[in-house]
């Protein structure tokens, strides 16, 4: 349809046209020849935008198996709780802490990737971790070799906004650590061997691929899953449209499912302030001096909680009960770490 | 594609008759809404329209794109004017990236849009459909609260459920933006908002 053939070939004399008479009979003219320029265009166009909308985007990965924890004496899970005074330096702290249970270089090594995740929800200091203490940990794991990523999702707001703003990310460029602010990556899609409501989540490569995922919540309340360290620090891993859909579907579940594929490899809870009250956002800011670590992201939210409770109770704030917190109980029973005291070992420390 | 001359007069007077039907119509008080959720330092209503340029330049300096131009649901006289639509963004102007300058204000050329401190903005309110809040039909949910930077915007009852003070809220739409129901169970709407005085 977009051709058309010239009418005056015709009344041409044959002698003319002795050498190109073929070319001469299929000569398109200037209109039909940008017509099927500009159809081919609007036809490749829409085939590019096609691909890029339903191309695959990396299948999901091979199965993982949960990461054992490596922070373990006696079959039990290691649980140390350092804590200071007021004027305790917060980096003895977490050296004290991280040591106290075997020290960094039981899982970094040279060459590792180390990825530092601080639960930064919002700009709002309060929310996140001492960036003292995440500077704390990028200078151990670099000490011990590894090349360290900090990187977040913030559920709210600009992460990359945010993690300037609370001051992690100037603390972590000053000892050498990168930051990452994950949604400007591109997303992947993983499967959840493990999970009993999440089936595949989508992530980040920094995230999934790294050797080593060190966690860095602030102990802190929290409106619907009562407390929010590392078990909930874990979904500042997926990108906000995830954070979304899990929401809808079960989010104490759907964290305990995460927590099968995104297995920190040690966590280190920020109580040199805790969050009481309510959370996560917004509540009263105890100070507490101390620093808490172990490779079991279960135990030590349960020990974590309790002691939130603790305060909670000696303060008269009206409390929770820890050993019913769901998403805990639901993490133990899929076996990402234990939350009976007896199969923990905590180690308690004073720095005065 | 030849027009005639009579063609060419009737062209012109349909254009002059549609364009005077316009004016007409943003005269009309009903037609003009005055509900629009406009950007944080906008001026008060009846000033705005006649101040604004339709530039677009506010949506083009908005961190969060939650600035879009109104179209002719919002009234004729507010074609292409700037509102926030919290479903495409949330507006920072209380916390977040805007919450030191409004960029929107900074840049707007005429005044339509005025710099203002954040603590005397209240864009709107944000209301809550319970029927559609996942906390009210029995899931874990209290995202709204998270994200709310106004200190006691949004309490939670004893049973986790969210309950909004419409007097404190600032109308900023970062509950209506992060809100995971479908449809969302969160609107905002400009009752209660408060304006930047244009004329002192």
């Amino acid at each position: 349809m977009g051709y058309q053939f010239s009418i005056h070939h015709a009344h041409m004399s044959s002698g003319m046209i002795k050498q190109g008479r073929k070319l001469e009979n299929k000569r398109i003219s200037r209109r039909g020849f940008l017509k099927v320029l500009g159809g081919l265009a609007v036809t490749a166009g829409a085939a590019a935008v096609f691909w890029e909308m339903w191309r695959p985007k990396g299948g999901p990965s091979p199965t993982r198996t949960l990461k054992p924890n490596v922070y373990t004496q006696n079959g039990k899970s290691l649980v140390s709780i350092v804590k200071g005074n007021s004027d305790t330096d917060i980096e003895t702290l977490v050296r004290r802490a991280v040591d106290a249970i075997g020290g960094i270089g039981k899982i970094v090594s040279t060459g590792k990737t180390v990825v530092i995740k601080p639960a930064v929800l919002t700009s709002d200091p309060n929310c996140a971790p001492d960036p003292v203490v995440v500077a704390a940990i990028a200078k151990m794991a670099k000490e011990a070799g590894g090349t360290v990523i900090v990187a977040e999702t913030s559920g709210n707001g600009d992460t990359a906004y945010n993690l300037s703003k609370v001051g992690i990310t100037l603390a972590a460029q000053d000892v050498g650590a990168e930051v990452r602010a994950l949604p400007s990556e591109e997303e992947i899609l993983i499967e959840v061997p493990l999970g009993t409501k999440l089936t595949t989540v989508k992530t980040y490569p920094t995230v999934y691929n790294c050797d080593v995922l060190v966690s860095v919540p602030r102990l802190k309340r929290h409106g619907s899953t009562a407390v929010t360290m590392s078990l909930k620090n874990m979904m500042g891993t997926v990108p906000q449209s995830e954070m979304n859909r899990l929401h809808n579907v079960d989010l104490s579940q759907c964290i305990a499912d995460l927590n099968t594929v995104m297995k920190p490899d040690l966590t280190v809870v920020d109580a040199t302030y805790a969050m009481a009250g309510q959370g996560p956002t917004g509540g009263e800011m105890v100070e507490m001096d101390t620093v808490m670590a172990s490779g079991d992201p279960v135990a030590i939210d349960m020990v974590a909680a309790e002691r939130l409770h603790k305060l909670e109770q000696q303060l008269g704030i009206a409390s929770f009960d820890p050993a019913e917190v769901r998403h805990i109980n639901s993490a133990a029973a899929l076996g990402v770490g234990t939350n009976n005291i007896d199969d923990m070992t905590i180690i308690e420390e004073s720095i005065s | 594609m030849r027009i005639t001359r009579r063609e060419f007069f009737k062209l012109l007077a349909e254009g002059a008759a549609a364009l005077g039907i316009l004016k007409i119509a943003s005269l009309i008080p009903s037609w003009a809404r005055m509900d629009i959720v406009r950007p944080p330092g906008a001026v008060e209503e009846e000033f705005f329209n006649s101040l604004c340029v339709r530039c677009a330049i506010c949506l083009e300096v908005c961190p969060t794109r939650a600035i879009v131009l109104a179209d002719f649901q919002d009234g004729v006289s507010a074609v292409d004017t700037p509102k926030i639509d919290p479903i495409t963004g949330p507006c920072e102007f209380f916390r977040g990236r805007c919450e030191e300058v409004m960029q929107c204000s900074k840049f707007c050329p005429t005044g339509a849009l005025q710099l203002a401190d954040r603590h005397g903005v209240k864009m709107g309110t944000a209301e809550l459909s319970p029927d559609r809040c996942l906390a009210y039909i029995g899931k874990e949910c209290v995202v709204c609260d998270e994200m709310c930077p106004v200190p006691e915007a949004i309490t939670l009852t004893s049973d986790l459920k969210p309950v909004f003070n419409g007097t404190k809220c600032v109308g900023c739409g970062i509950c209506v933006y992060h809100c995971p129901a479908e449809p969302k169970a969160l609107t905002l709407r400009p009752e209660g908002a408060k304006r930047t005085k244009w004329l002192k």
